[in-house]
């Protein structure tokens, strides 16, 4: 009963922390699904959300500016708020960029603001970060608190699918759409073409904010850590194209299946796969970490047969770099464009028009 | 309706249009004809917003709302504006929006659509889907008019060559278009089309009253359709006038076998 | 797609399946630990020193009725979003009774503030060492065996005293270990009547540092105090210094305490003339030479050594834990902070690390016991901080340090 009610917490974390991931992917599906923008700095609008969000309404501390106590709503408001101005000029200067240059634009821009969060020591403490940030319904009884949590952010993430897919079902998702596919064609039809990218770069950097600062409160913490390009931006691209970049619920879908595999291979990993299979997957690892960049391998520990004192279980998180490696290659090729690829809508013409649409569906 | 004054374009040193004095009148196909590199597609480009000119003026003269008529100089406005101010074009090679429909392709175009403000896309549901509407229908009747109306719901990547071409010329009957560009309507198109895509434009020219600018090197169509011809050559005019008198002019000879006899002498 | 969805589900309950089974007479302790990410390389021998501890408790009796200690390893990865998901795994699904870990001060405040704490689960860290963890409000529910930078900082400013020091300028690395003992280290040394003339965090990995020393030259200090990794900075640091003439003398912690230090730079410029601190266990101590004597041999073939950062820590937190529930004779979350606070110090009967049985007879007895562990006695304070002990390294008339225990 207990190992139940245990399973229930774990699947309200994976809800939650899925949830969050979510709300970034719908962030630059606005961007990048959509309006075809290659922002490579997600990090850089996370960043802003979490630490607006936890300096606003975290209590004083002479670690660093707070002491504001601002209620958690009108602390990720703000949050948002921030992120336009910040996010505006950022698309002023660089939204005429090819996609190329806007995703090396883009990601320098994003080190620059964590590296700004990690140097200015009187607002953020720095590389140790911000402590203390209050977390919505804390004080209620386990497990009251952690479901009303995980409800929230879904509600956020339901919220927001509406919100996005009313405009992506619109004329503005459509004009948007055709930016992405062809800028002279969108320039000749008479749209400004540069206005729309912009006002798309914005929605989606404040959408990335809320995501920033929900993760501050669900985590308590901000550290620069937290926003590094690895965790906070690739990870969020490879969920929306996964899941399927343009479909708001392929965003989703690619969020939270990421985030469950990701979590849940390190439990299973040890019990689904025979020691034996360590042996075997050293090697490519091994040879692996010749080619690709530290940061992305871990460390292995070769598995030591003598001793039999270190257990497969302390190996399990390196199993589970290559296992999510492999699924994303599995993914990747049985869907080109995503689990959900995108869908070409019918015309709002047709909402409420039953007649036209019997009219069509009719053989003609 | 459109005049051109000493109109310049230079590319980092090369002359691409030098000096080139045109009028487009109203209510006419005229052809743009001359060999590669004469400058046609520059000065499109410039026309259309594309391209800002080095010197020289681009005059356009519209009839305003009461109806009197007004001449500006419009050399260096953004596309947009220029296809407020009615003037469309299209491309050599098509540019079409692949993941879009082919509805969708035309639906784009029109301008006051309120669904393009998300506020109005959020909080005025009923005026966008109203809109949309009307919007739809003329999409249909534009398919209608291209025999395209079988593929409406295909996506416009799948489209042929041929289709795409059409689907070109169908964009620009998404708007009040008073100037229409064509940038090469029958490059890579088979005959029978090609016949069908002239028959398409003398009917826009004569029910909707679009006046039209047409680059060619289909001769054959270029006699058809147009009238007059403007004959261009290094970035200058080098003759105007009906197709029977141009294709007589030795200089239009010379122009197009150009350098070759040069070289020769 | 559907294929991969009931493959998912079946692994989950195939897993469902195994916990239950497992759980008839295991206890389980979470162990999280950034085994992936930054410092894996640093992680290894300190888990390593967890299981070693969880053998001794095995081979002498088990726990409680003789049920195994089970160590359920979570990878916390240096993150603190990596140190939540962990925490909720170790507290949820593993049903841990207590945890050990996380490794890094950042991962360990998201885990214990998100997660452990909310839960009513005690947590033992062996190698967080920011001084911002001792101000949580923890319900008594988070412990460490490693030292608070704070008392680094403090020590450091003690001994640049005593060694006769008034002004000193300081530079620090931009990270959270090594900014942490600085600002400790700064408000000590002005306690105790010292000035700082001047003071530059610098970013690691720099070519050259000549111009913030330059700057920091000018203020007249009488030595440099250098709080960085010896890698990414600190030997930079203290070749420009030396080669320009800026400083002769340096104070360092414990990112400087490394061998390729006096290799780089040479042992006649540092002799008498550089002190680096750090967190240290009392060679001579006989619970130091008894977890020495049970680690070396079980991890020599995979080149740990017992003497590893932290690597004693790890045991005696996993020795610790286990010892807790022992003491507290269930398995109940709740019981498990009393009854390390009664375990930990005195009075009783001292336990020293691989003494499972002799404690284990003991508690059935209805004795109290006092663990002095592998890095020191263990007393926890009101905070669950310990001092921790700490050696001062100088070079002497050799070609290596010479370290002493500072009392």
């Amino acid at each position: 009963m207990e190992q139940l009610y245990g399973y229930f917490l774990y699947s309200l974390s994976l809800l939650t922390f899925g949830g969050i991931y979510a709300i970034l992917c719908l962030g630059l599906n606005i961007q990048w699904g959509f309006t075809g923008l290659f922002n490579a700095g997600v990090a850089g609008f996370f960043a802003i959300g979490a630490y607006v969000s936890a300096i606003l309404t975290a209590p004083e501390s002479p670690r660093h500016l707070g002491g504001y106590d601002l209620p958690i709503p009108v602390g990720v408001f703000i949050a948002m708020v921030v992120c336009v101005p910040v996010a505006w000029a950022i698309g002023r200067v660089c939204i005429r960029l090819r996609s190329d240059y806007l995703a090396i634009a883009t990601l320098g821009i994003a080190e620059i603001i964590r590296l700004v969060f990690k140097n200015e020591l009187w607002a953020t403490n720095g590389a140790r970060g911000v402590s203390f940030v209050p977390k919505p319904f804390e004080a209620w009884d386990s497990p009251w608190d952690q479901i009303a949590m995980a409800l929230v952010v879904l509600v956020i993430v339901a919220l927001l699918y509406i919100a996005i897919e009313l405009a992506r079902t619109s004329p503005w998702g459509r004009l948007m759409a055709a930016i992405r596919e062809d800028e002279p064609a969108a320039l000749a039809a008479g749209k400004n073409v540069e206005r729309f990218r912009l006002e798309a770069f914005v929605i989606g950097a404040v959408v990335m904010a809320l995501g920033g600062a929900m993760m501050a409160h669900y985590i308590k913490f901000v550290d620069p850590k937290m926003a590094e390009p690895l965790k906070a931006t690739f990870l969020v691209w490879v969920m929306l194209i996964a899941g399927g970049s343009g479909n708001n619920k392929g965003a989703i879908l690619g969020a939270m299946l990421l985030w469950f595999i990701w979590s849940i291979t390190e439990t299973i990993a040890p019990i689904i796969i025979p020691d034996s299979f360590a042996h075997v997957v050293y090697p490519f690892h091994l040879v692996a970490s010749w080619f690709l960049p530290e940061a992305w391998m871990a460390t292995p520990i070769a598995p030591d047969p003598v001793t039999g004192l270190d257990s497969w279980d302390s190996k399990a998180p390196f199993l589970r770099v290559f296992l999510i490696g492999l699924a994303l290659q599995i993914v990747l090729q049985k869907f080109s464009s995503g689990i959900l690829p995108e869908q070409r809508l019918q015309s709002l013409a047709d909402t409420d028009d039953a007649s036209a649409r019997a009219a069509r569906s009719s053989p003609s | 309706m459109l005049r051109l004054e000493d109109l310049t374009k230079n590319f980092g040193g090369v002359l691409a249009v030098d000096g080139c004095n045109l009028e487009i009148e109203e209510g006419k196909i005229t052809g743009l004809i001359g060999p590669n590199g004469a400058g046609k597609t520059t000065i499109f480009n410039m026309i259309a917003g594309a391209l800002r000119p080095t010197s020289g003026k681009i005059l356009y003269t519209s009839r305003g709302e009461d109806g009197k008529e007004s001449t500006v100089d419009i050399s260096g406005l953004p596309t947009h504006e220029m296809f407020h101010r009615g003037i469309v074009r299209t491309f050599q090679i098509p540019h079409e929006f692949g993941a879009l429909t082919v509805l969708e392709n035309l639906m784009v175009v029109p301008a006051e659509q309120h669904g393009e403000s998300l506020y109005q896309s959020w909080f005025h549901r009923k005026k966008v889907i109203d809109r949309e509407r009307e919007v739809r229908r003329m999409a249909e009747d534009a398919l209608e008019f291209l025999s395209l109306t079988h593929v409406r719901d295909e996506l416009a990547q799948n489209l042929s060559g041929g289709q795409k071409k059409l689907l070109e010329l169908g964009r620009t009957m998404m708007t009040d278009a008073k100037l229409v560009l064509l940038d090469e309507p029958g490059a890579g198109v088979n005959p029978t089309l090609l016949r069908k895509l002239a028959d398409m434009i003398r009917r826009l020219n004569k029910e909707r009253g679009y006046t039209f600018c047409i680059i060619e090197h289909d001769m054959d169509m270029i006699a058809s359709l147009c009238d007059p011809v403007i004959v261009l050559a290094e970035g200058k005019v080098l003759t105007q006038g009906h197709m029977k008198d141009v294709r007589r002019d030795e200089r239009v000879l010379d122009a197009y076998l150009g350098g070759g006899e040069e070289e020769a002498a | 797609m559907l294929k991969t969805v009931k493959q998912v589900m079946l692994a989950g309950s195939m897993l469902a399946v195994a916990m239950t089974a497992a759980s008839a007479d295991d206890i389980v302790v979470g162990s999280a630990a950034g085994i992936t990410g930054p410092i894996a390389e640093l992680v290894a021998p300190i888990v390593a020193g967890r299981e070693l501890a969880a053998k001794h408790v095995n081979e002498q009796g088990g726990l409680l009725d003789g049920d195994t200690l089970v160590l359920a390893h979570a990878d916390s990865q240096c993150d603190p979003t990596a140190g939540v998901d962990a925490g909720n795994k170790l507290v949820n699904i593993e049903q841990s009774v207590a945890i050990i870990g996380a490794s890094c001060s950042g991962a360990t405040n998201g885990m214990v503030q998100s997660v452990t704490i909310p839960a009513g689960v005690m947590s033992i860290s062996d190698s967080a060492t920011a001084p911002s963890i001792t101000e949580l409000d923890d319900n008594d529910l988070v412990f460490r065996v490693a030292a608070s930078d704070a008392y680094q900082g403090v020590a450091l400013a003690q001994l640049a005293i005593n060694a006769g020091y008034t002004k000193l300028a300081m530079t620090f690395s931009n990270d959270d270990y090594n900014a942490g003992i600085a600002s400790v280290f700064e408000q000590a040394f002005k306690d105790l009547g010292g000035e700082i003339t001047g003071s530059q965090m610098h970013e690691p990995e720099k070519q050259s540092y000549r111009s913030e020393l330059s700057t920091l030259s000018g203020g007249g200090a009488e030595g440099l105090a250098l709080f960085a990794y010896y890698g990414s900075s600190g030997i930079t640091i203290v070749r420009n210094s030396l080669e320009n003439g800026l400083f002769g003398k340096f104070l360092a912690a414990d990112g400087m305490f490394d061998t390729s230090v006096i290799e780089q730079i040479g042992a006649d410029a540092l002799r008498g003339n550089i002190m680096i601190t750090q967190a240290a266990s009392d060679d001579a101590n006989v619970s130091y030479q008894a977890y020495a004597a049970a680690y070396g041999p079980a991890y020599e073939s995979q080149g740990y050594a017992a003497s590893a950062p932290y690597a004693a820590h790890g045991y005696d937190a996993a020795f610790l834990v286990a010892l807790a529930i022992e003491k507290a004779g269930s398995t109940d979350r709740a019981a498990m902070s009393a009854a390390l606070r009664e375990v930990a110090s005195g009075p009783g009967t001292v336990i020293r690390p691989g003494e499972w049985a002799k404690a284990k007879a003991a508690i059935a007895a209805g004795e109290d016991i006092n663990y002095e562990g592998a890095v020191g006695n263990n007393d926890f304070d009101a905070n669950g901080d310990v001092t921790g002990m700490f050696s001062v390294n100088t070079v002497g008339d050799g070609e290596g340090y010479t370290t002493d225990l500072i009392r």
